[in-house]
């Protein structure tokens, strides 16, 4: 058989076609990101994630306004946002590179609304985890903005938050506002998708048994057993339901 | 006047009429065996008496949340706030009271605080197919 080329030229044309091809799926998928950025108009959007070991405090601000709330990051989709990260040293991978840094803040932008996952890495020590990230439209975040900003009502059934002892963690502005401990703030607990951070699904069955025992659900979880009265369970887990 | 067979002839047919009758019944088995085989079919999981698809039912189990309060088989986390349910079809009373059987678990799953008034356990505002599909499962836990 004729061969234009030796063995070892052969070898070596596959391994840099190999190596051109890794660059070039790289670069462009650094060159899509650049360009995603570019295009993204600014928000105003900072998010300062206090990472308090098991949950995520966030404190969101724009302009002159801000909120604090956990566990469930919102981002305008299409926007420059910017996420300040307080806690151990951490590099956060996308589904296709590392987010970039400024100032030791991370810029995110998502390219379209949905669910993001975010794996975040901490160098020590080593450890990843899970962080969702949910990207809304820019006039439906306007919304979800301004709702979260309202203090929750102190009416119906808020005194149980008070009464089970809820209040002596976690805060309901409007409700209970002074903790002794700090847990995830709950003033608009029913909005969100998920519970115990982002492992369970917020749902009433998840909810109660979570409530309950959370111990059983979650390694390392700091919420104590609630023996409640089962009705003052059910009319608990209700009122948490209706905190939108 | 009619051709009798010859002895061999005889034997012929008879042979041919018992190889026949053996390829039907074997064909039909492994007919039999194929389908179930494309139709995922296990008689384990399809208890007597209940209607529901436990397949789908193993799935609403988790979706629905219950593995947050009860041990279910394979479940992680393991939720200890109710009773665990690893043998629940063996039971013969529901909450102590009601017996085991899909009428009752049916109900039981949809509208617990109706049955036994107080219980812990809540009213997760199941439909009627899913607690048929739950209860289908749940009879399969031997």
């Amino acid at each position: 058989v004729a061969r234009s080329h030796s063995r070892w030229t052969n070898r070596a044309l596959a391994v840099s076609a190999l190596v051109i091809l890794v660059a070039f799926v790289s670069i462009a998928g650094d060159l899509y990101a650049m360009i995603v950025g570019r295009g993204a108009g600014k928000s105003a959007v900072t998010i300062h994630i206090n990472d308090m070991g098991q949950w995520w405090q966030l404190v969101y601000e724009r302009g002159g306004a801000s909120f604090i709330a956990a566990n469930e990051v919102h981002v305008p989709a299409g926007r420059r946002v910017t996420i300040a990260w307080n806690g151990p040293p951490v590099t956060v991978w996308r589904s296709r590179e590392f987010l970039p840094q400024e100032g030791g803040r991370f810029v995110f932008v998502a390219d379209r609304p949905g669910f993001q996952d975010l794996r975040v890495l901490a160098i020590w020590p080593p450890n990843m985890r899970r962080l969702t990230i949910v990207a809304d439209r820019p006039d439906d975040f306007d919304k979800w903005f301004a709702n979260q900003m309202r203090p929750a009502a102190n009416r119906g059934d808020a005194f149980l938050f008070t009464s089970a002892g809820c209040d002596l963690c976690h805060v309901v502005r409007g409700v209970a506002v002074e903790p002794s401990m700090l847990a995830p703030d709950l003033t608009h607990f029913g909005s969100r998708h998920t519970i115990a951070a982002i492992d369970l699904p917020n749902n009433r069955g998840d909810l109660s048994g979570w409530i309950v025992n959370s111990r059983a659900l979650k390694h390392g979880s700091e919420m104590p057993e609630n023996n409640l009265d089962a009705a003052v369970l059910h009319r608990l887990v209700t009122y948490l339901e209706s905190l939108r | 006047l009619k051709k009798l067979p010859t002895a061999h002839e005889y034997h012929l047919a008879g042979c041919l009429g018992f190889c026949a009758a053996g390829v039907i019944i074997v064909g039909a088995l492994m007919l039999f065996a194929a389908y179930a085989i494309w139709a995922d079919w296990n008689p384990a999981l399809e208890p007597v008496g209940y209607i529901g698809n436990a397949k789908r039912g193993e799935r609403l189990i988790s979706a629905y949340g219950c593995t947050s309060c009860h041990e279910l088989p394979g479940s992680d986390p393991k939720g200890l706030v109710g009773p665990p349910l690893n043998q629940i079809a063996s039971q013969s009373y529901l909450a102590g009271h009601f017996a085991n059987h899909e009428i009752w678990m049916t109900q039981w799953l949809e509208h617990p605080q109706e049955l036994k008034p107080g219980t812990a356990m809540p009213d997760l505002n199941v439909q009627r197919r899913d607690a048929l599909d739950m209860a289908a499962y749940l009879a399969t836990l031997r």
